[in-house]
């Protein structure tokens, strides 16, 4: 496997979610509606290096936390105020749907995992990938990583087989060091207005 | 796909505390114990299957993992851990918003805390959750097997579970997904949703067969339908796609299969598409048996794909099959005599789940050679 394109994505908590959808239209001419941070995050990640994607490629998601703005708006409705849940912020809240969207967008119908994320996450999700591209399913794949504490980070790469060249690295920086990855800086809401 | 073997499997459910106990419950006619909730706002009963004694989380954890070494002692540092479950720790994220009477985005712990401890706990090589809401635990297999098949680990444990979540209680009632009449019946005419379920499955794969392995997993796939976040296609196109490249990769054809475990939620929508997914199926002049397992242990989601799939091998090693009431009824042909008179059966496994993924599994139960 070779890495030929990576994207990189970077916040601060003052971030807006209209910051988000407005960058994310620089690729998405119609960005899905009643999504969630979380699922921006990815989809900005993923659609940055859409262009290289073909429709044999697989998906592979992580991400430290669930979706945490979405959490706290379903569990304050259902457990603090005994409401029923939003609809939309209940099938938000279920981790793959950030996948759902990036397949959705990309026309990728192949394999679609979420996984939790941990120290060795670029490592997990490769490896998994490669389980995909040897068994014939897949000939590309696109990993795409989340992390949202104070700011955030969303990370892509994107994979392709080949018998020659293979893909080291054990994170995201040393995963791209042989190319140029395409990074966006939000700066916080107040020095863009 | 090589043949990778199941064993030391640990199933606790609403139906019996461990997994001999579920199958022999379902041979005797028993049925899941249950609580009824209900829905906010609109004061309606739904029912709802867990166990007879609640016990916390971790506990149902620890007492798998050590279930699973008590049958067969491996070296947890070869061993890979994968957690599968749609709710991981919701139980903790709603109990802590009702003793707080609010819950801030901050309160929500990382995704791989659980795992992470287990790792630490038992010196696993390394431990992650898989979230594909209802096909969790079968991509879990299903990835497992395709990572011990490459030699990265000697064995692989998957723990699977859902503990009773309002969260999920209240989020399948506004979707009006759930069960009114409390009655758990795909395919059947009157069907009219699906009744959730708590489970603790676990069980470990290895590339060795052990003395009584439960099953050997053939292959199987799994990919995402992007046509809705909540269900597949209504045709069954992309399901029946998906059957077919399971075959594929499990080297079988479709007469190859004695067996199909439906995923069957009960609920309209899902019910229609496996119908219609199934519809080649049944053309063929020699058509597999059918059956479902959710009406003994509810929906139990992310753990779905080990649960069901070990309460049925567990059944097929007594050489029965679970048979759903006035099936007759029902839209597809499904078993109605419970007595299996193979010795060997190869079964595929359909687990259908919201984000558009869909996954089948074949087993070869008997752990025998392939035909």
């Amino acid at each position: 496997m070779q890495v030929i394109a990576a994207s990189q994505f970077t916040g601060c908590a003052s971030t807006t979610d209209k910051q988000l959808k407005t960058t994310l239209q620089q690729w998405l001419a119609r960005p899905p509606r009643r999504v969630d941070r979380f699922i921006l995050q990815s989809l900005l990640a993923a659609t940055a290096i859409q262009q290289h994607v073909r429709a044999d490629c697989g998906l592979y998601v992580a991400s430290t936390y669930p979706a945490r703005t979405t959490m706290a708006s379903l569990l304050n409705s259902v457990c603090a105020e005994q409401r029923q849940p939003k609809p939309f912020e209940f099938v938000n809240s279920v981790s793959n749907a950030a996948g759902f969207h990036i397949a959705q967008q990309l026309k990728l119908n192949g394999p679609n995992l979420f996984i939790s994320a941990n120290a060795q996450v670029w490592q997990q999700l490769s490896l998994l990938a490669a389980c995909d591209m040897q068994a014939g399913s897949i000939k590309q794949a696109l990993l795409v990583f989340c992390d949202e504490d104070e700011g955030f980070t969303a990370q892509a790469v994107l994979l392709e087989s080949s018998p020659t060249a293979y893909a080291t690295g054990s994170d995201f920086q040393s995963l791209c060091a042989a190319i140029d990855i395409y990074s966006h800086h939000f700066s916080s809401a107040k020095n863009n207005e | 796909m090589s043949a990778v073997y199941l064993h030391s499997a640990v199933l606790r459910s609403a139906l019996a505390d461990n997994l001999a106990d579920a199958a022999l419950a379902i041979q005797q006619g028993q049925t899941a114990h249950y609580r009824d909730f209900v829905l906010h706002e609109r004061e309606q009963s739904c029912r709802y299957f867990s166990l007879a004694q609640q016990q916390p989380l971790l506990e149902h954890l620890h007492a798998n993992i050590n279930s699973v070494h008590s049958q067969h002692a491996i070296p947890f540092a070869d061993c890979l851990l994968i957690i599968a479950s749609t709710g991981l720790n919701i139980h903790f994220f709603e109990t802590l918003t009702q003793k707080q009477n609010s819950f801030n985005p901050s309160d929500a712990t990382p995704l791989n805390q659980l795992a992470q401890s287990l790792q630490n706990d038992y010196g696993f090589a390394t431990a992650f959750c898989i979230n594909t809401a209802c096909t969790s635990a079968a991509n879990a297999l299903l990835y497992s097997a395709r990572l011990l098949e490459q030699q990265h680990y000697s064995h692989v444990l998957v723990l699977a579970f859902e503990t009773p979540s309002e969260v999920a209680i209240q989020g399948f009632g506004v979707l009006e997904l759930t069960s009114n009449s409390g009655r758990y019946q795909p395919f059947h005419a009157q069907r009219d949703g699906l009744i959730l379920g708590e489970s603790y499955a676990a069980a470990l794969l290895s590339n060795e067969p052990t003395t009584q392995p439960l099953a050997r997993l053939l292959g199987g796939f799994s990919a995402c339908d992007t046509s809705s976040l909540t269900g597949t296609r209504e045709d069954g196109s992309h399901i029946n796609w998906v059957m077919q490249q399971a075959l594929t990769d499990a080297q079988c054809r479709r007469q190859d299969i004695d067996l199909i475990k439906l995923h069957g939620t009960a609920t309209q929508a899902n019910d229609l598409a496996e119908y219609n997914g199934m519809q080649k199926w049944l053309k063929e002049d020699s058509v597999p048996a059918l059956c479902v397992i959710k009406p003994w242990l509810g929906h139990t989601l992310g753990a779905c794909g080990l649960s069901e799939t070990l309460l049925l091998l567990e059944c097929l090693k007594n050489q029965c099959v679970p048979i759903m009431p006035d099936s007759q009824n029902c839209s597809l042909p499904l078993l109605q005599t419970a007595t299996w008179p193979l010795q060997q059966t190869r079964v595929l496994a359909n687990f259908f789940g919201f984000g558009g993924n869909n996954a089948s599994i074949i087993f070869e139960a008997g752990a025998l050679p392939c035909k």
